[in-house]
């Protein structure tokens, strides 16, 4: 079967260069949620973005 | 709010495959909609926060629109721009109402924005295709090349012009027809005038005639 790619149009593409300057970034542990359901509802009550990171343990 | 994401468990497939995540790492930033506000693959941290800074901005100018958008909402700029942001934020469910107000509003594509909403609106049904009952399927196929031949026929001087080729072909080949897509391919890679849609018509035009012999 044809897998397809729709390249492209679908995608805001965010430029990294020329944004190389060093900034401080805080030694904190970032909290991860992982449930899905639960960050999207924090997300909605408080109005923030979510930053949702996919991975896999390979 | 920072979430992850194993895309080997069963409860994130829906998510995984509504952003259409096909590499890892990916990172999105989503309202709190789940509009895809930004993405981007592993970055080290001092080139991440310039995109954590461009995705609040980014929303925070978008929330501005829709409160414009509420002001005046017969305003077909405003709509046609809220409508085209919805797509490539993968919320078509927002998008298409918006955009079928839009063509009622500019029949004549005044604001120049008709050619990308069909080239859009073709890539939504386009994606409704695969994975669908043959019904399903079989009217977004209808949609989608619908959309694609709007742009086409109608709007041949339009930036989107080449791509709406490129997706036309793409959405026969996943439909199975192998014959129209490489027709419309083939006329794509000789005219293209962008060179990034001939090299990927070039590359989608080999991929469909292997799988086209192979089907022989």
């Amino acid at each position: 079967m044809f897998k397809p790619i729709f390249p492209g149009l679908a995608l805001i593409v965010f430029s990294l260069i020329g944004a190389a300057t060093p900034v401080h970034v805080a030694n904190a542990e970032v909290q991860w949620e992982k449930s899905i359901e639960i960050g999207m509802k924090t997300a909605a009550k408080t109005g923030k973005l979510v930053m949702m990171d996919f991975y896999a343990d390979w | 709010m920072p979430v992850k994401v194993d895309i080997e468990l069963p409860e994130n497939q829906e998510t995984t495959q509504r952003y259409r995540i096909t590499s890892i790492p990916a990172i999105l930033f989503l309202s709190p909609g789940g509009g895809v506000v930004a993405q981007t693959s592993y970055a080290l941290p001092n080139q991440f926060i310039p995109v954590m800074k461009e995705a609040l901005e980014t929303e925070k100018d978008f929330q501005q629109k829709l409160a414009k958008l509420k002001k005046k909402p017969e305003n077909v700029e405003l709509n046609g721009e809220v409508a085209l942001t919805y797509f490539k934020r993968q919320q078509a469910e927002k998008a298409l109402p918006i955009s079928e107000k839009v063509f009622k509003l500019d029949p004549k594509n005044r604001t120049d924005l008709l050619p990308e909403l069909h080239t859009q609106l073709g890539l939504h049904y386009g994606h409704q295709i695969e994975g669908k009952t043959e019904e399903v399927a079989a009217e977004n196929f209808q949609k989608a090349v619908k959309h694609f031949r709007t742009v086409i026929d109608t709007y041949p001087k339009s930036d989107f012009y080449e791509s709406a080729q490129f997706y036309l072909g793409t959405t026969y080949a996943i439909k199975g027809k192998y014959v129209e897509a490489i027709d419309v391919l083939e006329k794509l890679t000789h005219h293209a005038k962008d060179p990034a849609v001939k090299q990927q018509a070039e590359l989608t035009l080999t991929q469909v005639k292997n799988l086209a012999n192979a089907d022989d």
